[in-house]
């Protein structure tokens, strides 16, 4: 009976979980949707996605249902250079065929040798891109911004918008008179402040104080992280003088988690323990949930005799005391 | 134990969700041109759902669904992207990034909502600018 209703429970829970996965669907004009399987390969892996119950479907279409095209530069004397390594795709007969079809993420692999992409709502590689290209480009469907350092113009547009994973703050002049200083005035101003330890400043060398716990190594990765947990490896969370805005002018100041360069600027880091935690926060707060792990069973014994189970770990105490029944 | 650890995370996962109700799939567009939004479509199912995700971190657009008494029946805190970033990769070195071009394309995003009434309850839907308190799209609810 107990069995019955255990069964019964846990196929119902099963269900459950099942239905409520965050499905995203990878459109794609690759006859064998080769690299789409890779993207998905690469998502299962990376850590915070594989911990999210995350459903990945391949939907083979039309390229002119996905409606994707080179981006086409009309030069100062008329004519139009196609720059193939740049891809943007009108998105609108994809997203009504997603939202019809309850997936809660269209991306879109455009079967194109260049190499390239775009993110936005919609993000879109180019099937001759390596499949973190799609890793980079949903986080930015995320909110996350690029830590590379953007050209002038590029710079004017993009340097008003924050994101999870950059800061625009301008130190105080005067410096401040201590860490804790620099944390009350500036905590609010930092979207991942949750996870920068209490025992890691934000500020560095001597009072009165710099504004930074340092400066990013854009020689150094991330590691790239396919384990089950925060990437270990590298620098603690802090807040890291960037150069995204370098280039504006006048310059502007930004800040990132990370010591070491994420994929948010170079391909083959991986996100970092800041945008690890930042992404599965915003992750969980879409509504995607966490899969669930049950504890590794210990050690059994059955006693045939007395019909019960004990952990063989504590049978040195148990001989020198009373035998007691456990149920698991 | 480990029916217990069962029993516990099978009613744990219902209690976590604060919305529950039948599925719909409002198909949300920005228009990052025009700084104005529209739902699509809206695509009522029949299918069960407990929606976990009524306010995301980094929100910047407010959606609600308002009945015919005016009153908002359902109401939810989404991030959209408000541009694209076209990215390419270098040719020497394809895991580098070597020019950005941001466009004012219209984005779209699949936004689903719990109702626990009778879709003809709705009227119509609002979506307003986190940042600025304005009402940037509002439409029928069909």
């Amino acid at each position: 009976m107990k069995k019955c209703i255990l069964s019964l429970l846990f196929s119902t829970f099963v269900f459950s979980q099942s239905a409520l996965a965050y499905k995203m669907t990878i459109y794609t004009d690759q006859p064998d949707g080769a690299k789409a399987n890779e993207v998905i390969n690469t998502f299962k892996r990376t850590y915070p996605f594989n911990k999210f119950e995350i459903e990945y479907e391949v939907k083979n279409v039309s390229a002119d249902q996905l409606n994707c095209e080179p981006q086409r530069l009309t030069k100062p004397d008329g004519t139009v250079e196609v720059i193939h390594r740049a891809l943007a795709c009108n998105s609108a007969n994809i997203a009504h065929d997603a939202a019809a079809n309850g997936s809660d993420q269209a991306i879109i692999v455009k079967n194109v040798s260049e190499y390239g992409g775009s993110g936005g709502s919609i993000p879109v590689m180019s099937a001759g891109s390596d499949p973190r290209m799609m890793l980079h480009e949903y986080l930015h469907t995320l909110g996350l911004c690029d830590e590379y350092a953007y050209a002038a113009n590029e710079a004017s547009f993009y340097c008003d918008n924050a994101g999870p994973n950059m800061t625009f703050i301008e130190p105080n002049p005067a410096g401040y008179s201590s860490d804790a200083a620099a944390k009350g005035e500036h905590g609010g101003q930092i979207p991942w402040n949750e996870f920068i330890k209490s025992s890691t400043p934000i500020t560095n060398g001597s009072a009165p104080l710099n504004l930074g716990t340092g400066v990013v190594n854009h020689e150094m990765n991330s590691a790239v992280n396919n384990s089950q947990s925060v990437v270990s490896l590298g620098s603690v969370i802090g807040l890291y003088e960037g150069n995204t805005c370098k280039n504006m002018n006048p310059p502007k100041k930004t800040w990132q988690p990370g010591r070491e360069a994420s994929i948010m600027e170079f391909l083959a880091a991986g996100l970092g323990a800041g945008n690890e935690m930042m992404v599965a926060k915003i992750l969980e707060s879409r509504g995607v949930r966490r899969k669930i792990e049950t504890p590794a069973p210990g050690p059994v014994s059955v006693n045939e005799t007395s019909r019960s189970y004990k952990n063989v770990e504590s049978d040195s105490r148990e001989n020198s005391q009373s035998n007691s029944n456990t149920s698991r | 134990m480990k029916q217990l650890f069962i029993l516990f995370t099978f009613f744990y996962s219902f209690a976590v969700f604060s919305d529950c109700g039948k599925l719909v799939n409002a198909l949300l567009k920005y228009d990052p041109k025009m700084k104005a939004a529209s739902i699509e479509q809206f695509y009522f199912t029949n299918e069960e759902f407990c929606d976990a995700g009524v306010f995301e971190v980094n929100a910047n657009l407010e959606i609600q669904l308002v009945g015919k008494d005016k009153k908002i029946l359902n109401r939810k805190y989404i991030f959209i992207n408000t541009f694209t970033i076209v990215e390419n990769l270098g040719k020497k070195n394809p895991l580098k990034f070597t020019k950005t071009k941001f466009e004012l394309d219209p984005q779209y995003r699949n936004v689903k909502f719990a109702i626990d009434v009778s879709p003809i309850a709705f009227a119509e839907y609002k979506i307003v600018n986190r940042s600025d308190k304005k009402i940037i799209g509002s439409g029928e609810i069909k």
